[in-house]
């Protein structure tokens, strides 16, 4: 395999050298706007001589963490030279702290040097060769399995031999990560790493840094458990082309760090596994080291350090990669993952499920979750939510991180000052929930939902930022990180990968194809469902109608006012959920945002309601089963107390006790989701049994008279999901 | 026989051998400037004078690469196979074309581009050029340094072109304007002489041919 790579003509590179030629591709979109050329300014030229005894040959890269040179000595050594141009002091201590490490995955430190005028240099092996931020930009859809394990494998065992000696990383990436032939040599280590972490004042350039970033940074940790983060990056970008976490600015990167899980749909095993827990938000749930993360993908350290594949194991084929299948641009097929690689865990020697003593963090305990990414994408555009959004994601980030132990202590704790303050907090919850419908309301209608996110300034800094502040003299963060050496962790089971649908792929795709729909063509769609939807709604109350009638042995005369008002409320609320179904369905789902809208229209309902229930008279005391449920009656003191007005003395629901049934029913219960046009199943039972339950639910709060609640959250539920148009998803996807 | 008896003199270091004009593109590469009629490949070891020296596995003058009109003719000295097939007569190179010597050595010859008649001479796998070049460029009448993968050098990070042409037995460079090229700091005017060890700065552009 190394015969492939060719050497370039273009390049001969030295340590750091890809690093700024690169950046700009590592984020692909920003790379376009960049202006190029820029990068490359040098202050010495060929033949100069700044430090005694080197001649400099050429520059090879240069950026905010010093110039590199190739350079030859009076001997005719060939070297490169590091101008550090920042912190000297700092950095001087990092490196020498490196200086007689030695590994053949190492970029090797000779010395270290001052020059007449006091500038420090580094003296280091000049490695003549790609990094792997070259190599991935050839291979924009990723590696064969085999390459990403010989290079992987090889940075592993660099990685390893660093962290024995008790020196952490702290800023690996595929521009720091060299080949010379068919070697990895990882170089970079040793410097501090807030140099390179703020960059160039936050510019686009930064941006690709923090890709490869674990969560924990923003918080100062600077353990092994980071580089394990980032090798876990660095494999998935390998394996796939890209990075699992990337966005349009560092804090969009930085919340999916903190929130986001990596989409491993198309990774076979056992990188899947591999890349899943080294990317765990909590550092004690990930790889306890590198060796441990080798043994996983089937391969081991020699005596001296080396990575070799472990053959004697149980079958370590490692199984080939996945390739999503390419479609032309503009093609409305949609890629399918083909599985190829074996997905029983047991294969490729990852630890079986079970045999090991359980941890009490599980990798997997977000593989059920919804995938944040998709949340975090499409960020809230109403500015309240979205910062509140973004304090739930930190808190739980925060949650994550605390020790086992710790989040019990959490809970308890929380759940005691919720009880101890309720009085006080149930109340003010009520009155900000109030004032942020009213908020949202004329938020919403004016137009607000369409303006554009704000896109934070690229001169913004992160949050990392906070910790890594440019040209940072002060030495709270040693150079060289040591960590201590952590208890041995359990070994946690490897539970069988569960293999993900496609669907959510084929589901965005097929919602941003959506929204090319014109405006007549949603609204055609929207006045067909309509009708529809008024169709099948009468049919069915006419039948409910007849039905109750006919268990009431004919004395229908209380029931029909009952029966109008659950048949034009069914409807009225169907064409709510089907005029707002179709103005959403080209748009990421937003849950917190359309349960408000619904909620809005739902109090709008209940308004809607109560003026039809006075108008038509219906007699609820008469009608409101007797049986089974929380029934309303004069003799209960209780609920008329709590109720107070919602319902008058003959237990007749007042405007209030109609707002709150159809707000909570319209605030508990995902319509959308039943009349969204890529929906999993055209019709689904349990989405019916879904909602009755919910107007149960707000049955048992408000005492709304029962069975009508159930009635019309049913044939709502049934005469949205009938009347919607659906796209099936198999038929869909076999085409291709 | 072993060239470890023999007295080290500076002239018998390699770096001193034949003095081959070299280019060194900050931020690009070396690259071996070879514009005699002739070039000598063979092995890199002290004292050996040949244009071209390869670190490796191969004989110390192990063929001539002659230039004819646009065209590059391969004269095999010692065992040389081009595509695969031994040869031993004079061979016309074309682009793609790849030359074995001895064992264990491979170039591959590419040209760009056929309005000119130079080409690149590159070394493929672990083997390496004494003194350390990114590629050997065997000079036909011009030659383009830019960002286009056509051109003979490629310089990913510039917005503009250089070309070097010959005039007479120097070497001429033609570049934009807007570069603003200063030659060891004064601005000059293109087209302007490539002589060794003057630098060559423009916005993006920094050079020296030794």
């Amino acid at each position: 395999m190394f015969t492939m790579l060719r050497r370039q003509p273009r390049k001969i590179l030295a340590i750091d050298s890809a690093e700024d030629m690169s950046l700009g591709n590592q984020s692909k979109e920003l790379s376009r706007s960049e202006p190029i050329g820029v990068s490359m300014k040098f202050q010495y030229g060929s033949g100069d001589t700044p430090l005694d005894g080197y001649k400099i040959k050429r520059g090879v890269g240069s950026g905010g963490f010093g110039e590199v040179y190739f350079a030859e000595s009076d001997s005719g050594k060939e070297v490169a030279l590091k101008r550090i141009q920042k912190n000297l002091e700092v950095e001087v201590r990092g490196v020498r702290h490196c200086l007689n490490l030695r590994h053949p995955n190492l970029v090797a430190i000779y010395d270290i040097k001052f020059d007449k005028i006091e500038q420090g240099w580094i003296v280091m092996e000049f490695i003549d060769g790609d990094s792997l931020r070259d190599l991935m930009d050839k291979a924009p859809d990723g590696m064969s399995a085999n390459d990403t394990m010989q290079w992987f494998a090889q940075l592993a065992a660099g990685v390893a031999y660093l962290h024995d000696q008790g020196i952490v990383h702290r800023d690996l990436k595929p521009a720091n990560v060299f080949t010379d032939g068919g070697l990895i040599k990882i170089g970079d280590y040793g410097l501090s790493k807030y140099i390179s972490a703020s960059r160039r004042g936050g510019q686009t350039e930064s941006v690709g840094t923090f890709h490869y970033m674990a969560p924990e940074i923003g918080k100062g940790e600077y353990g092994k458990e980071i580089d394990i983060y980032s090798m876990g990056i660095i494999l998935y970008e390998l394996l796939t082309g890209n990075v699992p976490f990337d966005g349009e600015s560092s804090q969009e990167i930085i919340l999916k760090h903190l929130t986001a899980d990596p989409d491993l749909s198309l990774v076979p095993q056992p990188f899947a596994y591999v890349i899943q827990r080294s990317l765990a938000k909590n550092p004690a749930s990930r790889f306890r080291d590198c060796r441990e993360m080798l043994t996983a993908l089937g391969w081991g350290l020699d005596a001296s350090g080396l990575a070799i594949k472990v053959t004697n194991a149980i079958d370590v084929n490692v199984p080939p990669v996945m390739q999503p299948v390419r479609i032309a641009a503009g093609s409305n097929e949609i890629p399918i993952a083909r599985p190829i690689g074996s997905f029983d865990a047991t294969v490729a020697g990852m630890p079986k499920p079970g045999n090991q003593a359980a941890g009490n963090s599980n990798p997997w305990r977000y593989r059920n979750g919804r995938n944040q990414a998709t949340l975090a994408e499409n960020l809230y555009r109403e500015p309240v939510a979205r910062a509140i959004h973004q304090a739930v994601a930190e808190t739980q980030a925060f949650f994550r991180n605390l020790p086992p132990g710790g989040r019990g202590v959490a809970i308890v704790l929380a759940i005691i000052f919720l009880v101890m303050n309720s009085a006080w907090i149930a109340p003010m919850m009520f009155v900000l929930l109030g004032t942020y419908v009213c908020y949202y309301v004329i938020w919403y209608l004016m137009g607000g939902a369409n303006k554009s996110i704000p896109t934070p300034s690229v001169g913004a800094q992160p949050q990392y930022a906070r910790y890594v502040q440019p040209n940072n003299a002060s030495p709270a963060i040693q150079p060289t990180a040591h960590y201590k050496n952590a208890p041995p962790a359990v070994p946690k089971p490897a539970p069988a990968i569960p293999r993900k649908v496609a669907i959510r792929n084929w589901q965005s795709e097929k919602r941003s194809s959506l929204k090319q729909q014109g405006f007549w063509t949603r609204s055609h769609e929207t006045t067909r469902s309509w009708a529809l939807s008024g169709i099948v709604t009468a049919v069915i109350t006419i039948c409910g109608g007849m039905l109750t009638m006919a268990r009431n042995e004919g004395n229908a005369t209380p029931l029909v006012s009952g029966i109008a008002w659950a048949g034009i409320m069914t409807l009225a609320m169907t064409w709510t959920m089907l005029f707002l179904a179709r103005r959403w369905e080209s748009r990421t789902e937003d849950s917190i945002v359309f349960r408000f809208v619904q909620l809005t229209a739902g109090v709008l309902l209940g308004m809607g309601s109560y003026s039809l229930s006075e108008f038509l008279m219906v007699p609820w005391s008469d009608i409101a089963s007797t049986q089974n449920f929380v029934v309303i009656n004069d003799g209960n003191a209780m609920w008329n107390k709590s109720w107070k007005g919602f319902y008058d003395r003959d237990s007749m629901p007042l405007l209030a006790g109609h707002i709150a049934y159809f707000g909570g029913l319209m605030w508990m219960v995902r319509w959308w989701r039943q009349s969204d046009i890529l929906r999993k199943n055209r019709f689904s039972v349990w989405a019916i049994a879904w909602s009755v339950a919910m107007a149960a639910l707000v049955q048992g709060l408000f005492y709304f008279p029962a069975p009508w609640c159930f009635i019309v959250a049913g044939v709502t539920s049934f005469s949205l999901q009938m009347a919607s148009p659906w796209m099936d998803y198999k038929e869909n996807t076999q085409l291709a | 026989m072993s060239h470890l008896a023999r007295p080290v003199s500076s002239s018998a270091l390699p770096t001193a051998m034949a003095q081959p004009k070299i280019l060194w593109i900050d931020g690009v590469g070396s690259y071996a400037i070879c514009d005699q009629t002739e070039v000598t490949i063979g092995q890199a070891f002290p004292g050996n004078s040949v244009d071209l020296a390869i670190r490796g596995d191969l004989s110390r003058r192990a063929a001539v690469i002659r230039r004819h009109g646009e065209d590059h003719l391969i004269q095999p000295l010692q065992l040389v196979q081009v595509n695969g097939a031994e040869i031993d007569r004079a061979v016309v190179l074309c682009d793609g074309s790849i030359i074995s010597l001895g064992s264990r050595i491979e170039l591959r010859y590419v040209k760009p581009t056929q309005l000119s008649g130079s080409a690149r001479l590159e070394l493929i796998g672990h083997t390496r050029w004494q003194p350390l070049l990114s590629a050997a460029l065997l000079m036909g009448e011009s030659c383009v340094l830019g960002p286009e993968l056509n051109s003979h050098v490629v310089c990913p990070d510039w917005t503009t072109k250089v070309v070097l042409f010959r005039n007479g037995k120097e070497w001429m460079c033609r570049v934009s304007e807007q570069a603003n090229i200063q030659i060891d700091g004064k601005p000059v005017r293109a087209p302007f002489p490539l002589v060794r060890g003057q630098r060559i700065r423009g916005d993006e552009i920094s050079m020296t041919l030794e």
